[in-house]
């Protein structure tokens, strides 16, 4: 119970609190800012976060995203843009219901079922990442190997474009992670004599350039600027939703528990969540047909699934280190620069710190009520911001964040390299996310192959004799050959019809 | 700017030959059987593969009569040119001259000329400006403490 005590004082310091509520406003307008992403806010936070004790830092995180995840779904509303990747799955549903006149409905759902979505995310977190930290610590360099290959593995086959791109996306970032002098070996390796690359590639430069500049430069040569709004003024947020919890309280369920899985499993994260929620919601729907038409029972379902894949994606993370989404992949850079090793020592050298986490989780899917309800209020004034006046001085803050963090303009070189690699890529279907993955979890990936091959003489055998191992290996090794044994059962199955 | 893939599966081949080659070098550690340049030489492997595939369905959308380069509709725009011109410019200028000139006027200008191009009226974009570089200052030099170059307001500021 003192854990709990002093983890609680952490998180209720004044500091602590005010980091969370200025953060919370900085994710609410990220979010709700069309093509301004929840990644992007956590991007151009860190540098910030980078001034501050562990438990603030994580805490502004965490906070954040949750804020910015829920705003995505006011410009998806109101211009059928949405604000983050999160809110595209239901963004045309929300839109159509603003033309029936329920904006307010639409944004109300999307704000009480976060909250829902949220706690539920969090509760299994809170329950679930101790007892599988107790498994972890049976893990050695063999099983930690096959987790964060499975982890990179998973990152590519969610790709939704072609998983070959999704591939070369991470092996860049894995490439990425091999520069500078290696911890294992000693040896500087591609740093072309350049003193500065011999640390490795920065990771907050790395970020902004990759998920905030490329925002800039698509917006600099992008032909229509101009965004319509359709509502600035809306009828009650909240009365209704009492009625929506009455009446779809089994998608909320279903969307919360579906949404922390997914948000679990490495590399699948929010978009992806409500993408799948929204699905589920319309095949156990009683009234499918009315999808699309500006129908309120998948907002439900997939926005409490969003906002609940927050949470599932700390549980590998804090557990064993390895990012759920592109997010966590962040604050597993922060916790690093924090000098925290994520795994599961964490639950017992840091408790409070941990549960420092689990309460600024809390605290900010309570503080989304209050905030989101003022959001969806002033949103007319948001989303009138000028984007003229907005994107230069993004550009700022992108240049102060890549330079604070080493305090050198190496940074900023890092980030016009990066930003401008990340633009063509995306121009051309490769997804970003895994190169983040790669960058934080290259690392890890080789020295665990290294230690376990120093500790067996270079016999591979300690891969797949350990029990765990074993396992992870075959199910690692399964995911690899999954797409070639799907074709072969797709022709044993369509084989006989044509024959 | 869209290229064929098997455009970004050359780049990406000569990529990994590079990575290859270069990793070549590396030094072995005695007495351990993998040393530092097996991991990025498993990675350049992979990479050589990938971008096989990508030359392969390249030619193939290429015989289907896929452009080699789609640009987008900025690219015949000279005022789009521009615009990345100046964002690019613009993190160039700030590394090579922030230093002496400082924070607040290298700052002042990039968000000024920025403002502008993107057609913001003038005195607005100035103000606008003048207030970025102020904000920014007090937020990341007094707040944070980041060492950002005074320059030739130095003198004034401290």
């Amino acid at each position: 119970m003192d854990v709990l005590g002093n983890a609680f004082d952490l998180i209720l310091d004044p500091y602590v609190l005010a980091v969370v509520a200025l953060a919370s406003v900085f994710g609410l307008f990220v979010g709700a800012m069309p093509g301004l992403s929840a990644t992007m806010a956590t991007a151009l936070l860190v540098p910030v976060t980078f001034f501050m004790p562990p438990v603030p830092a994580i805490a502004a995180i965490v906070s954040c995203t949750a804020m910015a995840i829920f705003a995505g779904d006011i410009p998806g509303a109101l211009l059928r843009i949405p604000g983050t990747p999160a809110s595209a799955a239901y963004a045309d549903e929300s839109y159509r219901m603003t033309k029936n006149g329920q904006a307010n409905v639409a944004l109300g759902a999307g704000l009480v079922f976060s909250i829902l979505g949220g706690l539920v995310g969090v509760a299994v977190l809170i329950l679930g990442a101790p007892v599988l930290a107790e498994f972890a610590l049976n893990f050695s360099s063999f099983e930690y190997f096959w987790l964060a290959l499975l982890g990179l593995t998973c990152s590519v086959f969610i790709t939704p474009q072609s998983q070959v791109k999704g591939m070369v996306a991470l092996l860049l970032g894995l490439l990425l992670s091999c520069i500078g002098i290696g911890t294992t070996s000693g040896h500087p390796r591609f740093t072309f004599d350049n003193l500065e690359l011999m640390g490795g590639v920065p990771l907050i430069p790395a970020l902004i350039g990759m998920f905030a500049l490329p925002e800039v430069i698509r917006y600099v040569l992008s032909e229509d600027r101009h965004l319509p709004l359709t509502q600035r003024r809306f009828g009650k947020i909240l009365a209704p939703q009492l009625d929506l919890l009455r009446r779809y309280w089994r998608g909320l369920v279903r969307g919360s528990l579906m949404g922390t899985v997914i948000g679990a499993m490495p590399g699948a994260g929010a978009d992806i969540a409500a993408w799948v929620s929204y699905a589920l919601s319309k095949k156990f729907s009683k009234t499918p047909e009315k999808f699309g038409h500006g129908h309120p029972e998948g907002i439900v379902e997939s926005g409490a699934s969003n906002n609940a894949a927050l949470g599932g994606a700390w549980i590998p993370a804090l557990v064993f280190g390895i990012p759920g989404d592109s997010i966590t992949a962040i604050a597993i850079g922060v916790m690093f620069m924090k000098g925290l090793t994520p795994g599961p020592m964490i639950f017992m050298n840091n408790p409070e710190m941990l549960y420092g986490v689990f309460f600024a989780f809390i605290l900010a899917n309570l503080l989304l009520l209050p905030f989101g309800w003022a959001a969806i209020k002033s949103a007319g004034y948001l989303l009138a911001v000028p984007r003229p006046i907005l994107m230069p001085l993004i550009l700022l803050f992108c240049i102060v964040g890549a330079f604070a963090s080493n305090n050198t303009v190496f940074g900023i070189m890092t980030m016009l390299a990066l930003g401008l690699i990340a633009y063509l890529m995306e121009e051309n279907n490769f997804p970003v996310a895994p190169i983040i993955l790669g960058l934080v979890l290259g690392p890890m990936l080789e020295e665990n192959f290294l230690n376990s091959m120093q500790k067996t003489q270079g016999d591979l055998i300690g891969f797949i004799n350990r029990p765990i191992a074993g396992t992870l290996g075959v199910l690692t090794i399964l995911l690899w050959l999954s797409p070639l044994l799907m074709r072969l059962w797709r022709n044993v199955r369509v084989q006989p019809r044509t024959s | 700017m869209r290229f064929n893939d098997a455009l970004s599966g050359f780049v990406l081949l000569a990529l990994a030959v590079f990575v290859w080659a270069t990793a070549a070098g590396f030094p072995k550690l005695t007495g351990a059987p993998y040393g530092a340049a097996f991991f990025p030489q498993v990675l350049a492997v992979l990479l050589g593969l990938a971008a096989l595939v990508l030359i392969f369905r390249g030619i193939q959308a290429w015989r289907n009569g896929e452009a080699v380069i789609q640009a987008g509709a900025w690219v015949r725009n000279p005022a789009r040119w521009l615009g990345l011109g100046l964002i690019i410019g613009a993190l160039l200028l700030y590394s090579g001259i922030s230093a002496s000139l400082g924070f607040h006027v290298t700052v002042f200008l990039i968000a000024a000329v920025l403002m502008i191009y993107l057609g913001v009226r003038v005195w607005l974009a100035l103000l606008v400006a003048v207030i970025a570089a102020i904000t920014l200052w007090l937020f990341f030099a007094r707040v944070l403490l980041v060492p950002l170059p005074g320059g030739v307001l130095t003198s004034i500021l401290w």
